[in-house]
């Protein structure tokens, strides 16, 4: 069964593939913000990380704890080859759908 | 930021929150360097937390809710664990049911005074107009029509405003001549209502002289009035009738249920226009001095508050007293809702018993929660193996829960039922005072009130007894092993005796009430009300119409009439007085008007206002009031005669204190201009219910007044069943067409006027007799479970050489520890709660003591009672046997 992505769910997948070993919560933050304009808060970036990696779309491990960050250590964020297929599939359907449509 | 760690760690799954916290310290230090104020920074992480907390807290209760299956396993489980112990399963679905019925029943009476919607459209707009009297002991409300229509001309806060008030009148029918109960309406009343005809028109459609198309005054007859006088005719529209002597035509009938709009229930409708002239100022109609009717009914448009209603008719009433200072003088406008008018004083009343009764529900409540407490502890083991397996602490509340709740809804639906059957009950209870829109029947407010109550009592019973057991989960290994209990039980013994105390001081708090209420009623029956209500019989007869009247009061006819009546009727067998008044004491009838004492001369409109009786001759006699001073009333006091009145003491204390009355001058208001002097001075009555202290009152001879509404007295020793109906049939000996009401004694009213009072004592007696139940059984229950979880330790006692009595006292010492707490806080809430009670008790004060210390000791006693059986039967224990182990 292929796996639908809802709209921020892809751009959550986008900017951990684009961030690639560096993507933590914080970079992944300030990537929506910088490419897509979006200011959103952490509760709910782990909140969809957290239904990413129950679908088996995403993985992650622990990094290590820097202090600035109070001791507290990071969440290292990495696409699995499932999370990757779900995410081409998305986007080459987006493309299919736009293709030959003058959007303004 | 610590802060922000600590919530992060209450809401946030573990594995998240680290990194969040981590995420959010990183940020924090990135905003301050990038220049961000302190303020600024907390403000972002505030809003940060937040919604990671709420996010967090979603996905937890996502997951600590069981999927569907898992729901049903989870209810099968809790059915097979309550079918193990049929007979506490049983006991704690009655107590439910008893209290949840009990309050589910009383919610359905306030439910139909209170909410249900008054059956017209748009109900919250309708309002009720009336006038009072500023700085005046007087409360009466009313309005007078040439106020009512300048209010009509000038205001702009209502859609329509229409005049009403009741009044009854004597309908010629075939064979015999009703007085009907009836009311005035101004025509466009309808309309504000919102109710059209069944059949014909409604008066809407008639102008405002309220002449039918015939040139005849238009009447209306309400269904039941169709169906009462005109078996349901269905030609009846264009019918003329005679109504008041008057010929009328019958223009329409008014749809069924659009009552309540009066206690009494309507049988026709008239116009305004029949109580005169508005241009003749010694009608009626013409003066503004006279409220004449009980009050306006008006539609509010839409969007107008009634604030800015009353600003309005503030206004124009400032205009009117420019205007007209003397009549308008220290005259006040109050609007109210519809319902509130409806409802009135018995709002408050309906209140304080759903408090009451809400006690009953609280005492249930406590009952199960031991019992579920006292399970809980036999379940120590079955938790403690949970634990071990994984079980988190949500999951064995869950359990806890589950099963309370499925007692609690069955309680919830046994109570419903219950209810059903209390309601019933009640209705015949009711004083008639309350309303009950759409009549006892349980709608959707009472259903989802039974099913609240039963889910928040299903919720607390559950979640106390579990978190007690949860709590124990420490020595889940020592619960293990041990299996058995220990002799302090698990149970926290402080919360079963704080559980114990809030009973008692609930029930004692409830008795206390009880006590009170039944007390002042029967103070109350014992009032003497300053005459003899024994063998009076009475009736109400109308001698308006143009045979009496001719358009003014003619008192020469009047008088001719009742001096036939008065000989008539002592001619009949065992008839030894008869007298005729306007209003009879405790009939609800009461008159009152301005008088000046000639030389005192009194501020315009604040004048002394006394009541004011019209009385023939020989009422006083009739009634046994008796004479403190002066001469009766004679036959020689008639029109003619120079105008005499009669005062009562209360008047003389009041007004001519350390005077002689007799031979004072007084001049009236109302019941004739000329100044009369005092002849009497008459013993003080009760007229306007039995709890309330005598007022002043002026006594005019009807003689000489020729007052139109009389009401016949007379005392006879036959029964009413056999002297009544020869009493109506000698009235229409002299005049077949009067109109009369049934006879009814003065002790019918006086029964009347306690219907309240006794409506609240019966209530709160019978809430009190559960709760004492209630209560007993708990404490019983309590009881003996703890005393057979001591068997062992009272055997060892009396292997040791403890004798019978030493167990007897042991067990009952810590029984009644909790009851004595329990009734000492109950007498301190008592004497606290017990002044909101005030208003409804005559002449027993909230504190009384002799109530508080007789239902202490009943409680006491029957507390003790109920720790003793499982007591006796601790101590006859074979000492043996218990060590042998139970």
């Amino acid at each position: 069964m292929a796996d639908y992505l809802g709209e921020f769910e892809q751009l959550l997948l986008l900017a951990v593939l684009r961030l690639g070993t560096d993507a933590n919560g914080v970079t992944i933050r300030d990537t929506l913000h910088d490419r897509a304009g979006r200011v959103v808060s952490f509760g709910a970036i782990y909140s969809t990380v957290r239904r990413l990696e129950e679908k088996g779309l995403l993985r992650s491990s622990l990094g290590d704890p820097t202090p600035v960050r109070g001791g507290r250590a990071k969440k290292q964020l990495e696409l699995t080859p499932r999370g990757r297929a779900a995410l081409g599939n998305e986007q080459r359907a987006l493309h299919r759908m736009a293709e030959g449509l003058k959007l303004p | 930021m610590k802060l922000s760690t600590w919530c992060l760690r209450w809401c946030v799954a573990a594995d998240d929150r680290d990194a969040i916290d981590g995420d959010l310290r990183h940020e924090y230090a990135a905003m301050r360097d990038r220049g961000a104020s302190r303020w600024r920074a907390n403000v972002w992480l505030a809003r940060e937390v937040a919604v990671a907390c709420a996010y967090g807290l979603a996905s937890r209760i996502r997951e600590s809710v069981p999927s569907r299956s898992g729901l049903r396993v989870e209810i099968r489980e809790a059915i097979r664990v309550l079918r193990r112990r049929p007979a506490s399963t049983l006991a704690m679905i009655v107590t439910l049911a008893l209290g949840i019925g009990a309050n589910t029943g009383m919610f359905t009476v306030l439910n139909a005074a209170l909410w249900r919607p008054l059956p017209f459209p748009s109900p919250d707009q309708l309002v009720v107009i009336r006038e009072y009297q500023r700085n005046k002991s007087d409360s009466s409300r009313g309005v007078s029509y040439l106020n009512f229509a300048d209010w009509r001309a000038e205001s702009r806060a209502f859609e329509s405003m229409a005049l009403a008030t009741l009044d009854t009148g004597s309908l010629k029918l075939a064979e015999s001549v009703v007085k009907a109960e009836g009311a005035i309406v101004s025509p466009g009343f309808f309309h504000t209502l919102g109710v059209s005809a069944a059949m014909g028109t409604t008066f809407d459609a008639i102008g405002d002289d309220g002449l039918s198309r015939f040139g005849l005054p238009a009447i209306m007859l309400s269904d039941a009035g169709w169906r009462r006088y005109f078996h349901a005719d269905p030609g009846i529209v264009g019918r003329e009738v005679e109504l008041d002597g008057r010929r009328s035509e019958i223009v329409g009938v008014t749809p069924a249920g659009i009552l309540p709009l009066a206690t009494e229930p309507i049988d026709f409708w008239s116009t305004a226009r029949t109580l005169g002239n508005p241009t003749d100022p010694s009608s009626a109609n013409g003066s503004r001095n006279f409220r004449q009717y009980a009050g306006v009914l008006a539609r509010l448009r839409p969007g107008v508050s009634r604030d800015e209603a009353q600003r309005e008719l503030d206004a124009i009433g400032a205009g009117l007293l420019a205007r007209y200072p003397r009549a308008m003088a220290n005259r006040g406008v109050s609007i109210e809702p519809l319902r509130d008018v409806f409802v009135g004083d018995s709002a408050k009343t309906l209140w304080l018993l759903f408090g009451m009764v809400s006690v009953v529900l609280l005492i249930a409540c406590v009952n199960v929660a031991n019992v579920c407490l006292a399970r809980a502890s036999t379940r120590q083991r079955e938790v403690a193996i949970r634990g071990a397996l994984g079980a988190r602490r949500i999951d064995i509340v869950r359990q806890f829960v589950t099963e309370s709740v499925l007692v609690s809804l069955t309680g919830g639906a046994c109570g419903l039922w219950l209810s059903v059957w209390l309601v019933s009950v009640l209705s015949a209870l009711l004083p008639a005072e309350v309303p009950k829109v759409a009549g006892l029947t349980p709608d959707w407010r009472v259903f989802a009130f039974a099913l609240a109550a039963a889910l928040v009592t299903g919720l607390i019973c559950g979640v106390v007894p579990a978190w007690s057991a949860t709590r124990a989960r420490a020595s889940a290994s020592s619960s293990l092993s041990d299996g058995r209990r220990s002799a302090s039980g698990p149970v926290p013994r402080r919360l079963r005796d704080a559980l114990i105390a809030m009973e008692v001081a609930a029930a004692l708090a409830l008795l206390v009430a009880a006590g009170l209420m039944t007390n002042s009623l029967v103070r109350l029956g014992r009032v003497a009300p300053g005459f003899d209500g024994k063998q009076l019989l009475t009736t109400r007869l109308s001698l308006d119409g143009d045979r009496y009247e001719g358009g003014s009061v003619h008192a020469p006819r009047i008088n001719r009439v009742l001096d036939d009546l008065d000989a008539r009727l002592r001619q009949l067998p065992g008839v030894n007085d008869v007298a005729f008044a306007q209003s009879v004491p405790l009939t609800g009838v009461e008159n009152s008007t301005e008088f000046s004492i000639p030389g005192r001369p009194a501020p315009v409109g604040k004048g002394p206002t006394a009541g004011l009786r019209f009385v023939s001759a020989s009422y006083f006699h009739t009634m046994r009031i008796p004479f403190v001073d002066g001469r009766a009333f004679s036959a020689q006091d008639r029109d003619g005669a120079p105008p005499v009145v009669a005062v009562n003491e209360a008047f003389v204390r009041e007004f001519l204190p350390g005077e002689v009355a007799l031979g004072r001058m007084l001049s009236l208001g109302w019941g004739g201009e000329t100044p009369k002097q005092i002849v009497a001075i008459v013993g003080d009555v009760r007229h306007k219910s039995l709890g309330d202290r005598p007022r002043p009152e002026m006594y005019v001879p009807q003689a000489q007044f020729g007052n139109t509404s009389v009401t016949v007295v007379m005392r006879s020793a036959a029964t009413t069943d056999a002297i009544g109906p020869a009493m109506l049939a000698a009235i229409h000996d002299v005049d077949p067409l009067l109109a009369l009401s049934g006879v009814k004694t003065l002790d019918d009213y006086r029964a009347d006027t306690l219907a309240v009072p006794r409506f609240g004592a019966w209530l709160l007696g019978g809430f009190g007799v559960l709760a004492l139940l209630l209560t007993t059984v708990g404490l019983y229950g309590v009881t003996s479970y703890t005393t057979a979880q001591r068997t062992q330790e009272i055997g060892v006692r009396m292997a040791l050489g403890a004798q019978v009595s030493d167990v007897l006292r042991l067990v009952i010492r810590q029984g009644a520890q909790p009851v004595l707490v329990g009734l000492a806080i109950g007498v301190l809430g008592a004497l606290a709660a017990s002044r909101a009670l005030g208003a409804w008790l005559y002449e027993v004060a909230p504190t009384d003591p002799w109530t508080l210390i007789s239902v202490a000791s009943l409680l006491a006693v029957v507390a003790l009672l109920a720790c003793y059986i499982p007591a006796r039967r601790a101590s006859r224990v074979d000492p043996l046997l218990a060590l042998r182990g139970n």
